[in-house]
């Protein structure tokens, strides 16, 4: 197999919209759709990634349709971008490519009341700091150790758990998906070995296209939601893109591996390995969603010791206590998850397994799962961006339950292999190039950070415009990074 | 011989050898040199024995890349030289009834493909080894493993 262009059928269903018909390959339950324009979709059809829109549709109990948003690329069996929601009473199945191996990799966004001049003449003294604190890298171990007893405390219970260790506030958790504790993990289900890999990696930022930025609000398109996330323009915050580590990768690897023999099991027919699933309502998926579960609450203790590591880096850079500072958490997403929620299927309302892989949850205002502090506004959805161009904050929209399971874009999505990146960046110095842009780039592997520069990506402002327009989630803020810090 | 091919978000392996004991040597050697960018400064000092079995040659490779990552990750160790012994196993049916069940119409034993290897390499040293991008997992997708004419051909894609 190689990066064929994908020749199927894309017909336009409108200026945003573009479907895959279920006749397209027989064993399709549901068409495909696409959220895209006309130059987005070029890039789209570039790989093989509307096949795998394609392919997501064989999933026994699928509803409605395989959903890919704007940001979409091909991945390994589901695309990255992809949303599949299934009825378990349908026979609906829950699949672990349907989540990937870094299990609720996801992001958080926290504000100070610092201005962006009260931190641009120092930027590159505080970047040296964050470097030096906040442990980054390839198989970098973190201050934080925890093993037994500790361990499957932090798998059930997340970022409750760090409540009661005194590395999270109230506010914190109400202002985390789920609360930072996802229902139904089970720690017994996560093997001794992804334990392992757990232990001393919870507050690590990992490395590829994880990263932390400070960033500045560059501007404000809906003001009123801004003024309730303590956002104006000038603000500086700090954005935090990582997930669950190598326990997350061995529960995933784990559960493809007991899962090699379901869909024989089942009579499930699949047109790529790589989407092997089981019945929720079997004891394989179950199992599975206990797992996850578990990785999922990791991830959220992770991003919350990251954060916690960085308003103690601020503190002692700025010489107050992080609460003057204000550095308040905005909103933290999951956008590699798998979760089971209410939705509108025709005239019923079903309890389905929603698949987010590379899809953020985008639930609008009123809905009882949106924090008290937003439920005027929508949930805060957070697109991180790539090196040198812009992050979004925007808010879930109520086109998003009609149209997407509540569901919207995660990122910019990638046009480069890391393979031709890295090609394209030989003989550049891109920490160099991000400086004349005013960026202060930190990484461990230059090689690294090359594969993760701006070209690499599709433009997110493109993505984001989308997403915008077809009503899914709406722009509040655009956010410049001036530091970088990766792995 | 070994060389990595194009895929968006992710890294292929592509390897060729002449003989499949060699080919999962060559696996593994491509696999490490991503880990780690200077491989040949690795010296093959500390011994690592593994035993693998699994139900046909693709899920083997597919365990064997997978294993070596956990070692990586888990103990540090960097693979530089392997020793591979590939043969079978037919193993009798034991197991819980669904998974017997499953096999409902087959033979009720079942051939394992097996693996003995032993990894010869150094523990990590980040002073002298360059570490190369994070290898999340070994994925399935567009997994190959298969006879050509006078060779063996392999196809990974990794999840970076």
């Amino acid at each position: 197999m190689g990066s064929e262009r994908y020749e199927g059928p894309l017909e336009q269903v409108n200026e945003y919209l573009w479907r895959i018909p279920a006749s397209y390959k027989s064993g399709m339950r549901v068409e495909g759709r696409i959220y895209a324009d006309d130059r987005l979709l070029e890039q789209i059809r570039a790989d093989q990634a509307p096949e795998q829109v394609a392919n997501v549709a064989f999933l026994p109990g699928i509803q409605v349709a395989s959903l890919a948003m704007p940001d979409i690329h091909w991945g390994y069996g589901f695309c990255i971008g992809g949303v599949a929601a299934t009825d378990p009473e349908e026979g609906g199945v829950i699949s672990p490519g349907g989540v990937g191996y870094d299990i609720n990799c996801g992001v958080r966004v926290v504000r100070t009341n610092l201005k962006k001049e009260d931190v641009l003449p120092k930027i590159d003294h505080l970047m040296n700091l964050l470097f030096q604190k906040i442990p980054a890298g390839v198989g970098e171990e973190g201050p934080y150790h925890y093993a037994d007893k500790k361990l499957d405390r932090l798998l059930a219970d997340g970022v409750q758990y760090l409540l009661a260790e005194g590395y999270a506030t109230e506010a914190d958790i109400e202002h985390t998906e789920e609360r930072g504790r996802i229902d139904g993990a089970d720690p017994d289900a996560v093997s001794p070995r992804a334990k392992q890999r757990g232990q001393d990696q919870c507050g690590t930022l990992g490395s590829g296209n994880h990263f932390l930025e400070v960033q500045v609000v560059e501007e404000v398109f809906d003001p009123e939601a801004a003024r309730t996330m303590g956002l104006e323009e000038g603000t500086v915050c700090v954005m935090i893109h990582s997930g669950s580590r190598g326990l997350g990768y061995q529960v995933c690897d784990d559960a493809i591996k007991e899962l090699r023999q379901a869909p024989a099991k089942y009579g499930i027919s699949l047109p790529d390995r790589q989407l092997v699933c089981a019945p929720v309502r079997s004891p394989e998926g179950q199992k599975y969603l206990a797992a996850m579960r578990a990785a999922a609450n990791y991830a959220w203790a992770n991003r919350q010791l990251l954060m916690w590591q960085t308003r103690e880096a601020f503190a002692e850079f700025f010489g107050q206590p992080w609460e003057s500072l204000q550095m308040n958490l905005i909103y933290d997403v999951a956008h590699n998850i798998a979760k089971i929620e209410k939705h509108r299927v025709g005239d019923q309302i079903k309890e389905v397994c929603v698949h987010r892989k590379g899809a953020t949850r985008s639930f609008p205002a009123g809905h009882p799962d949106v924090p008290q502090r937003y439920q005027k506004i929508g949930q805060p959805v957070i697109i991180p961006g790539d090196m040198g161009r812009s992050s979004w904050i925007l808010v879930g929209q109520p086109k998003s339950m009609e149209e997407t399971f509540g569901s919207t874009c995660h990122g910019a999505g990638r046009v480069l292999s890391r393979h031709a990146a890295i090609q394209k960046a030989r003989g550049r110095r891109i920490d160099q190039e991000l400086a004349a842009q005013g960026i202060v780039a930190k990484c461990r592997n230059w090689k690294g950070l090359a594969e993760e520069h701006p070209d690499a990506y599709k433009d997110v402002s493109l993505v984001v415009d989308i997403v915008d327009r077809a009503g899914l989630a709406k722009k509040v803020a655009r956010l410049r990074p001036i530091g970088v810090v990766k792995g | 011989m070994y060389e990595t091919f194009e895929h968006t978000a992710d890294l292929g392996l592509r390897i060729q050898a002449d003989s499949l004991e060699r080919l999962f040597q060559e696996a593994a050697e491509a696999l490490f040199s991503l880990l780690v960018v200077n491989l040949h400064q690795v010296q093959p000092i500390l011994p690592e024995n593994l035993r693998l079995q699994a139900p046909d040659r693709e899920d083997l490779l597919h365990d064997w890349l997978s294993e070596l990552l956990v070692l990586f990750a888990l103990r540090k160790l960097v693979g530089r030289r392997f020793e591979v012994r590939l043969s079978h196993q037919t193993l009798p049916v034991a197991g819980p009834p669904e998974a017997i069940s499953a096999l409902m119409g087959q033979p009720i034993e079942l051939k394992q493909e097996v693996l003995e290897a032993t990894i010869w390499g150094e523990i990590l040293d980040p002073a002298r080894h360059q570490l190369g991008p994070e290898v999340k997992a070994v994925t399935y997708h567009g997994l190959r493993l298969e006879k050509q004419p006078t060779s063996w051909l392999a196809e990974v894609i990794l999840d970076l």
